[in-house]
């Protein structure tokens, strides 16, 4: 019985595999959505018991994979605090979106017993559920007009190993507070992380 | 030989060739020394070797001397060249010096040139400066003069006014003098037709005194005359004075005039003021009038007022006298009403009395009903007690009876049991009695109780009232901490408002700074914002930033390009502009390339941009050159492959094929060059899915009478190329083999 137990628990390292997967199919249907590439790129997968679309770009494939790799040593190190994917609009530099993926660590209180081990269905249904609540983001999301491009980037604490060279600091590509507006999204959790989205927009009137 | 031959080869190839030169002119001597060598030929021998060599010596001093002769001729010409040379060489640092000095005389004066030059350009400059600053005076002063003369225009206007007044007033002046002159003119004429009458009086006066003179008898006449005369000349002196007096009077009168126009002017202007004091007047005369109403106002109300004071006085006595029987009245019906409130107080403590008797007759009324049911229930409980006797009565009776009946045993435990019965029964009856007097006792004391209410009815209500004053207290206390309660429950519901509306607003902030966070305009403390250098942005803007360092590069060149080209038409003047810009100078062959062979000018295109576009066209030449040579290798491959198909095609199915681009199939047999059929895709479309419905078209050199079996069964009856084929393929393979199996196998 123990052993089953300990087979269905999930650990770090398989959970920090499941929220990189999921920060995968996560930008590929905002790039989608949000037509940051164009839509002939994309092809679609079944993923989540759902077809999800995934970029067919190489070099986007390329620079998705980098990015995500390191993503996920960070979440195995636990340095890694948020994840954002920044849409800037060409012309101006300016950014227009922020897809901001909040992770946090799950960790029982003091004394409390530790919660019942979560089925993989159910967070799968959750992480369903956010990809079905970005596709709808769109209805009322500001429609953007002009080119765009766009930047993830990791919010990391100071002890952080970071691969010299590859990654460096940058501006938190921050929209003004005046002409900021922002949504909550939905969240999803493992044992171990839980994952709040979060998205906030430029709106001007 | 070896022995005597000269030291030098050189001397000695000389002096051959001198010796030979000089055969021809020593033949003579040559003679005698032939005879000498005859004669003694060995010591002619010896001789003619020292003679030869002297000979040789002497000719090769000779050659020497001539060739030094020679050389020294060479040397003389060259120095006489040297000293021309020298000559040549002097003249020219002559004329070097010359020309330097020249140059340095030119560069002096040119320097100097320069310099008064500058020195003018800056007079020039100063002049221009002295000429601009005069200008601004210049301007400054047209500006005040202009100024000027705009306020001597208005004053020139104003004088022209003040002139043409002034003429008007002169007209009129003249006017006034010409019709005096006319008057004087007229006194004047009418004076001297005066003098002329005179005269003629004199005249005749003369004539008639000529006359009288002649006739001078008459002395009383001459008297007459004399007289008449005397008064004539008195006359006219008269008229003179007169004349001159009405002349000096016309004069005065002018002068008058004149004093007269001032003084209408005077009376004008003390007629404007006149105009102005009636005005006034009016003013005054209104003012006055206001006054006098305002007079006769204050009359009419101090007049009113006198006539109204006696009634006031009147009215205000009656009103006092109304007020004290009204302040009369007003005591009266207070002390009416004092005797009215304490009548209805007593009346009030008279019901109060009359109520409480009632509730204490009420009180006896229930007490009296208590006690009538009390009786009643006494009553009926004797009645029962009665009856319960009456029965118990029977029953001993029937007992008596029956004991007395039955004569039996059982009579001896009767009587033997009699005793205890009967002490039972008295037990009994002691008790009844004991319960009957107790009942009495208790019941005389409620008729006691009944018959003094009032002690009961006090003390009880004593009791009573302690018990609700007590209650009272209690209730007053559980009021109270009811009250507590009520607002400890009242401070904890607005706690309760308080921190929900604390919770809401914290939301409320909660979710705003998840929002600043969201929107990047927060970094939590020791967090690092990182992104991977390489990302789609930057390569955006790495790839804007090259092109438009690359346009910048081709614009500076064309700007470059442009000052040149404006600079040297500017310098060429435009006798030369037109030809300008063409020119290939050396700059221009640096700066720019040629490109095609058209007009100059149009065709020249920056450095920058011509290898700009040619680095583009570079790029591009090895994008096609990539292309074309993948579009091969996968021809090659579809080349080879399709043979690869075509060979299995044949060694499974025994038949070659050939497409053909307009989507024809040859179909020929392997074991039958001549059994050849050619397929035609149906309909217009060639594509892959309608190669399933081929249709023959044509066939080759066959025996008609095989292949018409075959069609008619295959194509006609059953429908199936697959199968005329096999069969066509059999047939082929046995005719092929009834051949001896040679030929046409590929």
């Amino acid at each position: 019985m123990s052993k089953q137990a300990a087979k269905q628990a999930i650990t770090l390292k398989g959970s920090s595999a499941l929220v990189t997967e999921f920060f995968k199919y996560g930008i590929n249907t905002i790039l989608f959505q949000r037509e940051v590439y164009p839509s002939d790129d994309f092809h679609m997968v079944k993923k989540y018991g759902q077809t999800v679309l995934v970029t067919q770009d190489l070099a986007l494939e390329n620079y998705l994979e980098r990015v995500l790799s390191q993503v996920q040593k960070w979440l195995l190190e636990r340095s890694v605090t948020q994840l954002v994917l920044a849409i800037i609009s060409k012309e101006t530099r300016t950014p227009l979106e922020r897809w901001v993926f909040d992770i946090k660590l799950v960790e029982p209180a003091e004394g409390e017993a530790p919660a019942a081990q979560k089925p993989d269905t159910e967070i799968q249904s959750e992480i369903r559920a956010i990809l079905k609540q970005i596709v709808s983001m769109v209805t009322y999301l500001p429609v953007i007009h002009e080119p765009t491009a766009f930047n993830i980037l990791a919010y990391t604490s100071d002890s952080a190993d970071i691969p010299a060279g590859e990654w460096v600091d940058t501006d938190p590509l921050a929209i003004e507070a005046s002409k900021s507006q922002q949504v909550k999204m939905r969240s999803f959790s493992t044992d171990v992380h839980r994952i709040e989205a979060m998205v906030a927009y430029r709106y001007e009137e | 030989m070896p022995a005597n031959a000269p030291p030098s080869s050189s001397r000695l190839t000389t002096s051959t060739l001198t010796g030979t030169r000089m055969k021809a002119g020593s033949s003579l001597k040559r003679d005698s020394l032939a005879a000498e060598l005859e004669r003694d030929p060995q010591l002619s021998t010896a001789k003619r070797l020292a003679r030869k060599t002297t000979l040789n010596t002497h000719l090769s001093q000779s050659a020497l001397d001539r060739e030094l002769a020679a050389l020294r001729s060479s040397h003389a010409a060259l120095e006489a060249k040297l000293k021309d040379r020298d000559v040549q060489i002097t003249r020219l640092e002559k004329d070097n010096e010359y020309l330097t000095s020249r140059e340095a005389e030119e560069q002096e004066e040119r320097e100097r040139e320069v310099g008064e030059m500058q020195g003018r350009l800056e007079n020039v400059e100063e002049e221009l400066r002295n000429v601009r600053r005069l200008v601004a005076e210049v301007e400054g002063e047209r500006d005040d003069a202009l100024d000027e003369r705009d306020a001597l225009e208005r004053a020139k206007e104003g004088t022209v006014a003040d002139l043409q007044a002034q003429v008007d007033t002169m007209t009129g002046q003249v006017e006034h003098y010409q019709s005096e002159l006319s008057e004087c003119h007229a006194q004047a004429e009418a004076n001297g037709r005066l003098v002329q009458s005179l005269r003629e009086q004199v005249d005749t006066l003369t004539e008639e005194r000529g006359r009288l003179v002649g006739s001078r008898n008459d002395d009383a006449g001459a008297r007459v005359v004399r007289e008449e005369l005397a008064r004539q000349t008195k006359y006219i002196r008269n008229l003179e004075s007169k004349n001159l007096k009405l002349t000096s009077e016309v004069t005065s009168l002018r002068e008058r005039m004149m004093s007269v126009e001032v003084l209408r002017e005077e009376k004008r202007a003390m007629e404007k003021k006149l105009g102005q004091l009636d005005a006034m007047r009016a003013r005054t005369v209104e003012l006055e009038a206001q006054l006098e109403a305002a007079e006769k106002e204050r009359k009419n109300w101090a007049s009113k007022a006198a006539m109204d004071f006696v009634p006031a006085h009147d009215v205000l006595a009656d009103l006092r006298l109304q007020h004290a029987t009204l302040l009369e009245e007003h005591g009266v019906v207070s002390a009416q009403l004092n005797q009215r409130t304490i009548a209805l107080q007593a009346a009030e403590q008279r019901e109060f009395e009359s109520k409480d008797s009632v509730a204490d007759l009420k009180n006896q009324i229930n007490a009296l009903k208590q006690s009538v049911d009390r009786r009643n229930r006494a009553k009926a409980m004797d009645e029962r007690e009665i009856g319960f006797l009456k029965a118990l009565v029977a029953s001993y009776k029937a007992e008596e009876f029956v004991s007395t009946s039955a004569t039996s045993p059982i009579g001896a435990s009767e009587h033997q049991s009699d005793p205890k019965d009967a002490s039972r029964i008295e037990d009994l009856e002691a008790t009844l009695a004991e319960y009957k007097a107790a009942n009495k006792t208790l019941l005389a004391q409620l008729d006691t109780m009944e018959q003094n209410p009032i002690h009961t009815a006090s003390s009880s209500r004593a009791a009573k009232d302690e018990e609700l004053a007590k209650e009272r207290a209690k209730k007053e206390k559980l009021q109270a901490e009811l009250e507590a309660a009520l607002a400890d429950s009242s401070s904890l519901t607005t706690t309760v408002v308080t921190h929900t509306a604390t919770i809401d607003s914290l939301e409320q902030q909660l979710f705003e700074l998840s929002g600043e966070i969201a929107g990047g305009r927060h970094v939590p403390p020791n967090t690092r914002v990182l992104c991977f250098k390489d990302n789609p942005m930057q390569q955006y803007v790495d790839l804007r930033q090259e092109a438009m360092d690359k346009l910048k590069g081709e614009n500076e060149a064309l700007m470059q390009r442009l000052f040149e080209v404006e600079a040297r038409l500017g310098a060429r003047g435009p006798a030369a502009g037109g030809s300008g810009v063409g020119d290939g100078d050396g700059m221009d062959v640096e700066e720019t390339m040629l490109v095609g062979s058209g007009s100059a000018g149009a065709e020249l295109v920056p450095r920058k941009s011509w290898e700009t576009e040619k680095e583009m066209r570079q790029k591009l030449e090895e994008e096609l050159k990539q292309r074309e040579k993948r579009i091969l290798r996968l021809k090659e491959i579809f080349q080879s492959k399709s043979t690869e198909f075509r060979a299995c095609v044949t060694s499974i199915f025994g038949v070659k094929l050939a497409f053909y681009p307009n989507g024809n199939v040859r179909v020929t047999s392997m074991y039958d060059l001549n059994a050849t059929f050619v397929f035609q895709p149906l309909g217009s479309s060639k594509t892959s899915s309608d190669t399933a419905n081929l249709q023959l078209v044509a066939q080759g050199e066959l025996n008609p009478e095989d292949v018409t079996d075959l069609m008619g069964y295959w194509l006609g009856s059953e429908q199936c190329m697959p199968g005329f084929m096999a069969a066509m393929t059999l047939q082929c393979y046995e005719t092929w083999k009834k051949g001896g199996g040679q030929g046409e196998v590929a």
